[in-house]
């Protein structure tokens, strides 16, 4: 066993896991955080997407050993009480999502890149969404909610209100 | 409070989206319970094979693991094999199909035992221990090969042709003879994986003393599971409760009754602990349903002139190594539209399914009507490409006269209304279709390395399954009614219960919005239950774009209901007579005096404490519907899409997609643009990149997301929409559905702009996907010929 | 999927360099970013000590010394394309930015992408292109290796088992070099090319080629330079070449066929690319 102490969404947590317990089954099953989905076997689609030190990292390529002493935030920690992060409530606004599966996913994907890049054009956010499958939406409100998020969060009028 | 906003026909945001959002979702892999024990399947790696032993005692002996099952271990867990409820034909020949396989294992994937352990890493590996003794066969995938009978899958059936079904046609026969253009083209569609992002998945609980059980899954059916696996398993419907919790995603592939929800079920009666199985992605690619696999042989009867008189098909369907839930009547369900919208006087269509050795195939989103449309507008293109005439053109001219009321058609049934002229003109304008065409020409004269390509796709659907008594002359097994509760709480919050099954498609919402302006509520003020049989105790499930047509009509009905009741209430309170009442601002008021009024929630009170209703009435301002429909919904639209190929690498960009589609009322509109954007999505994917490939041995290659190409927002194009709007005469709302209509029509509008873009270098002909290697060898093969 | 259980072998997570090389030394395998490594093993237990060199912070700079540029085995993709560099990089700029998926590349390093040694490697023919070299160090020493030595078939390198990839070394090209990287996937994302081409080209000022620098990916188990062709074009005016002359001198590529491509498509696409990859070296001049 090795003993992790990771910060999760703000919080110290420590355990001690079998040395090669992937990020996101210590986050879904040792810490409960089941907010982040596991969709492939092979890094492909995203759903596990999550921050480690702000970047985006998927986290079934990651060992939770190799989080020690790193901060690791997750689609849990994006919303204040009621208030939804600007990225989520652009989601919502834009019928960004429809089964939900990849959500947690895409919405840490573009946590990571909006704060890479705050004023991407569409373009630039379909290739920062490439690590992230999605089949029910065909990504086109997808990626409206993330350009409309990046103009809220950037304080430009929004594009789109209901 | 009192509502008097008209949420019909709004783009109300999504109730359902807040806890998705946040990572609260209720998915089944969220779910544990106390004393949970996990379920690992067994699938060797053989495709086709003679069993001759198996021995399990090394993996028995495994740490964590609970118990080691075979199918003769479960000999008594199974009283009938997993259902097929659809035998179209009298002489079907139906494979039988246990959970677990006995004799022979028929394709990669087949199962042969089942692990159950205390963690899933411990019944993972002792999978893995299991060790199988068996001979190789050989395997066989082609369609054309399997048809021959050389290798035979299922001895006790004697021949892999397992079903023939022909529609007997329709109209004057004699055309296919006697046209003066008479155009025979053959079209491959490979197989195709479904791919919710969500694996499949159960959990299993309950009591063995009680006899009663719970099914947890990631299904679009609870309802019909309850019925498949009450079958499968003996445990009587009535003790039999299946919860369908949040769902990632089903295009078809959770439309079914699966063998790991029946082992799961059997076990969890014999350990006496709950049961577990999630999927993994590569186990999701052999053992859940593959969707397409067909190939048709297609004539079309025409004039010179561009009058169509006639079209044919004949297919071959791939079922795969068993058959599922409605294998072999996916293929008929396109057999209905083989006509598209066109007012063509002769009809033919048949086919026969065919057993392989491969992933059993079933409803894909669209399910035999993609098939069919794919053909039939490949076909088109086909035939103006021959007459010379522009393929909007040939479209326009035949297309079935609009009609507001229901009409016969030379298929046999009876289209509910259609309108397709409007709809596809908008689409031309749109699309700037003469101002593509001058491009195009440019391009050509130009000799451009990128050539453009226009691609036109005409369709029509049905869907809204289904009327129950045509599926009775189908031979399908169940109705295809659906129900709803709506239950007026005396805080003025009412709670509807329907027996569709989201998983996605927003009906939290939409209900809601049908139920607030019939009460005078808001949609906040509605919660809609659903996907559990001890909750919503009666319904049909979500498939086959039929929600919105039946579930949601089946809302509206009992909204008429629960407003009857109210109205007694109201007249009796205010001392009028009903006929005195009006429903005006989300109350009923007395007709000079609209300050005498009740609203919903007030009647919904009086209802509740039941302290001075009218005599004879029973307490509860409640209401309940079963309907089923008397006719399918018969959407249609064009879709157009502009390619940029590149003819030096055979590499397509898509340039433009416009999508104007007809599914009559709209309950939602921002929820139907969103259907039709994915529905387009995984169409394009169809047409460009994915397809499920199988090597000589019958192992699929295409064996995990690296290799089978699901696209990414790279490679999907964000489309234009518009709508017109041709009321459905089947239900109330006027809605046809809309589920399905992106898949439907894309795949022939992106591969004929595909086959457009090139034409004048000679290319007649790609199949789909149409990669790039297949469109240079395309090319190259057209100028080769040429030279 | 790797869960918890599933193999029982040691992780390892040297601080700094000697540590690492002392446990490499004793045997393991070496995880660096883990974007190759998670994939490769689903389903295949690992079977030697995981050494996580992920904490060894002198693997992680990119520098400029005095005769070549260093780049740090642990230099992620995301770093290799944020760095300001000559353009003479731009290609391996672009193919980093090629590499997988963003998150991939806010993971995946340089040195892990040259020690996986997949023939379709996105960093693979940059570097090439660009004369690279490894620095592999143990132990015992440093030895350096050229890029193509290094590189010895499909999947396989001359790296020793007890030694470290540390860094890679590219040395000063000519001056005012342009270079760039022409991909053709099947899929954006995840999808082991059908061809690559990278391109580095030196002109005079008249426009004539004074050096240049071809290498192809995925056609061949090794990326492979093109040496004849690259003689052939010195002395040609970038914008004036006959692209007949290309196909002429792809002779050291041996596509196979496979899933994504057949041998005769991965042929034309190569000599396409190639020219495209010249092009592009002689429109962004």
């Amino acid at each position: 066993m090795t003993n992790v102490s990771v910060t999760v969404n703000g919080q110290s947590r420590e355990a001690d896991v079998e040395p090669r317990t992937l990020l996101v089954y210590f986050l879904r099953e040792t810490l409960g955080l089941t907010g982040t989905n596991v969709g492939c076997d092979t890094s492909t689609c995203g759903s596990c997407t999550v921050l480690v030190d702000g970047e985006s990292v998927k986290s079934c390529t990651m060992l939770a050993a190799q989080a020690d002493g790193r901060d690791v935030t997750t689609i849990e920690a994006m919303a204040h009480g009621d208030t939804m992060h600007p990225i989520q409530d652009a989601f919502h606004r834009n019928h960004g999502l429809q089964c939900g599966y990849c959500t947690p996913g895409m919405v840490m994907a573009a946590a990571s890149y909006l704060q890479e890049n705050p004023t991407p054009t569409e373009e630039d956010v379909r290739e920062a969404l490439e690590g992230n499958l999605c089949r029910c939406t065909g990504y086109q409100n997808i990626v409206k909610s993330i350009l409309d998020a990046a103009g809220s969060m950037s304080g430009a009028p929004e594009t789109t209100r209901a | 409070m009192v509502a008097t906003e008209q949420y019909v026909g709004s783009p109300v945001l999504r109730k359902e989206d807040a806890k998705l959002l946040t990572g609260q979702g209720n998915f089944v892999d969220n779910q544990s319970m106390a004393g949970m024990v996990w379920m690992a399947l067994v699938r060797p790696p053989h495709v086709h094979a003679t069993i001759q032993s198996i021995d399990t005692a090394a993996a028995a002996s495994m740490p964590g693991v609970v118990g080691v099952y075979t199918a003769a271990d479960l000999e008594t867990a199974f009283p009938a094999a997993l259902p097929m409820v659809w035998p179209i034909t009298e002489d079907i020949k139906i494979p039988t199909h246990w959970p677990l396989t006995k004799d022979k294992i028929r394709f990669a994937g087949d199962a042969v035992a089942v692990v159950v352990a205390e963690t899933r890493e411990q019944a993972e590996d002792a999978a893995e221990m299991v060790t199988v003794s068996a001979s190789d066969l050989p395997a066989v995938t082609d369609l054309e090969e399997a048809a021959t009978d050389e290798v035979v899958i299922h001895e006790d059936l004697g021949t892999n042709v397992v079903v023939h079904w022909s529609h007997g046609g329709g109209g004057d026969q004699s055309v296919f003879d006697s046209a003066p253009v008479i155009v025979q083209e053959r079209f491959t569609q490979p197989r195709l994986i479904p791919n919710a992002i969500e694996p499949r998945g159960c959990l299993a609980y309950g009591s063995p003393a009680a006899g009663e059980f719970t099914l947890v899954s990631a299904t679009q059916i609870p309802h019909i599971c309850r019925v498949g696996l009450s079958i499968a398993t003996g445990v009587p419907q009535s003790k039999l409760r299946i919860i369908a919790p949040d769902v990632g995603g089903g295009f078809g592939s959770k439309l079914n009754v699966y063998a790991e929800e029946a082992l799961a079920l059997a076990l969890t009666r014999s350990i006496g602990r709950p049961v577990k199985w999630i999927e993994t992605r590569p186990e999701n690619y052999v053992a859940t349903i593959h969707g397409r696999g067909v190939l048709h042989d297609c004539t079309l009867a025409g004039t010179e002139d561009g009058e169509i008189q006639g079209m044919k098909f004949v297919e071959l369907a791939d079922m795969g190594a068993y058959f599922q839930l409605l294998t072999p009547g996916i293929p008929e369900l396109g057999g209905w539209v083989y006509m598209g919208p066109y007012d063509t006087k002769a009809y033919w269509y048949e086919f026969k399914g065919i057993i392989t050795n491969a992933t059993p195939t079933d409803a894909y989103r669209g399910a035999g009507r993609p098939e069919a449309t794919f053909v039939i507008e490949r076909l088109v293109d086909a035939y103006a490409r021959r007459i010379g005439m522009d393929p909007a053109d040939v479209r326009r001219k035949n297309f079935l006269p609009p009609s507001a009321e229901a009409f016969a058609s030379v298929m046999g049934l009876s289209i509910d209304s259609a309108n397709y002229e409007p709809t596809f003109d908008r689409a031309l304008e749109l699309a700037e279709y003469d101002q593509m065409r001058k491009e195009q020409q440019a391009r050509r004269d130009r000799g451009d390395t990128k050539q453009l390509g226009i691609g036109l796709s005409s369709y029509i659907e049905m869907c809204g399954l289904a009327p129950s008594e045509i599926l009775g002359a189908l031979r399908y097994v169940a109705g295809g009614w659906d129900a709803a509760e709506i239950e007026c709480r005396p805080d003025g919050k009412v709670v509807v219960r329907t027996g569709t099954s989201p998983h996605g498609q927003g009906h939290e919402t939409s209900w809601s919005q049908i139920v607030a302006d019939g009460l005078g509520v808001t949609p906040d003020d509605v919660e809609v239950l659903h996907g559990d049989t001890s909750v919503s105790r009666l319904g049909m499930d979500t498939y086959g774009s039929r929600s919105a047509s039946v579930g949601a009509e089946a809302v509206a009905r009992a909204l008429e209901k629960v407003r009857a009741k109210a109205r007694t209430i109201a007249a009796h309170e205010l001392e009028v007579a009903e006929d005195d009442l009006e429903w005006t601002d989300g109350a009923f008021r007395v007709s000079g005096a609209p300050d005498k009024a009740r609203t919903i929630p007030e009647l919904a009170a009086s209802a509740w404490h039941a302290h001075a209703l009218p005599a004879d009435m029973e307490p509860m301002l409640e209401g309940t519907a079963v309907w089923d429909p008397p006719n399918f919904t018969w959407p249609g639209g064009t879709h157009i899409c502009v390619v940029e190929v590149d003819t030096e690498t055979g590499k397509t960009d898509i340039m433009r997609y416009v999508a104007v589609d007809d599914c009559g009322n709209v309950i939602n509109p921002m929820i139907v643009e969103g259907q039709v954007q994915g529905g387009v999505a995984q169409g394009v994917a169809e047409a460009l990149y994915e397809e499920a490939l199988y090597d000589e041995s019958g192992n699929l290659m295409s064996s995990s997301m690296t290799q089978y190409l699901v696209p990414t927002a790279v490679e999907i194009p964000s489309i234009t929409q518009d709508r017109t709007v041709t009321p459905s005469t089947t239900n109330s709302l006027g809605v046809k559905g809309i589920g399905e209509a992106g898949t439907i029509a894309s795949p022939p509008a992106v591969v004929n702009a595909v086959i457009d873009a090139v034409s004048h270098l000679g290319v007649s002909h790609i199949d789909k996907p149409a990669s790039p290697e297949r469109v240079w060898r395309a090319i190259r093969d057209a100028q080769g010929g040429a030279a | 999927m790797l869960r918890e259980g599933a193999m029982s072998v040691d992780y390892l997570a040297p601080a700094d360099m000697a540590a690492a090389l002392e446990m490499r030394g004793a045997g393991g395998t070496v995880l660096a970013g883990g974007t190759d490594l998670f994939p490769q093993h689903v389903g295949r237990p690992m079977t030697q000590p995981v050494i996580d060199i992920g904490g060894v912070q002198e693997l992680r700079d990119i520098v400029d010394t005095p005769d070549a540029y260093r780049f740090g085995a642990l230099a992620r993709w995301a770093d290799v394309a944020d760095t300001d560099l000559p353009s003479c990089f731009d290609g391996l700029r672009a193919a980093a930015r090629e590499v997988g998926s963003v998150q991939v590349q806010n993971s995946g390093t340089i040195g892990g992408n040259l020690c996986n040694a997949s023939p379709a490697a996105d960093g693979i023919p940059p570097l090439l292109s660009l004369d690279a070299s490894v620095e592999l160090t143990s132990t015992v020493g440093t030895r350096v290796l050229r890029l193509d030595e290094f590189l010895t078939g499909y999947r396989a390198t001359a790296l020793r088992p007890d030694e470290l990839l540390t860094a890679v070394l590219v040395p000063r090209g000519p001056d005012g070099a342009r270079s760039s990287f022409r991909k053709l996937g099947l899929r954006g994302y995840l999808v082991i090319s059908v061809v690559m081409v990278a391109a580095v080209v030196a002109a005079s000022s008249d426009g004539r080629i004074t050096d240049v620098r071809l290498a192809v990916g995925a056609c061949s188990p090794v990326a492979q330079r093109l040496p004849s062709l690259e003689a052939e074009l010195v002395d040609r005016r970038i914008d004036d070449f006959d692209a007949a002359v290309i196909a002429r001198h792809l002779g050291a590529l041996t596509p196979i066929d496979d899933v994504r491509a057949t041998a005769a498509y991965r042929f034309e696409a190569a000599s396409v690319l190639v020219h495209r990859a010249l092009q592009a070296c002689g429109s962004e001049r």
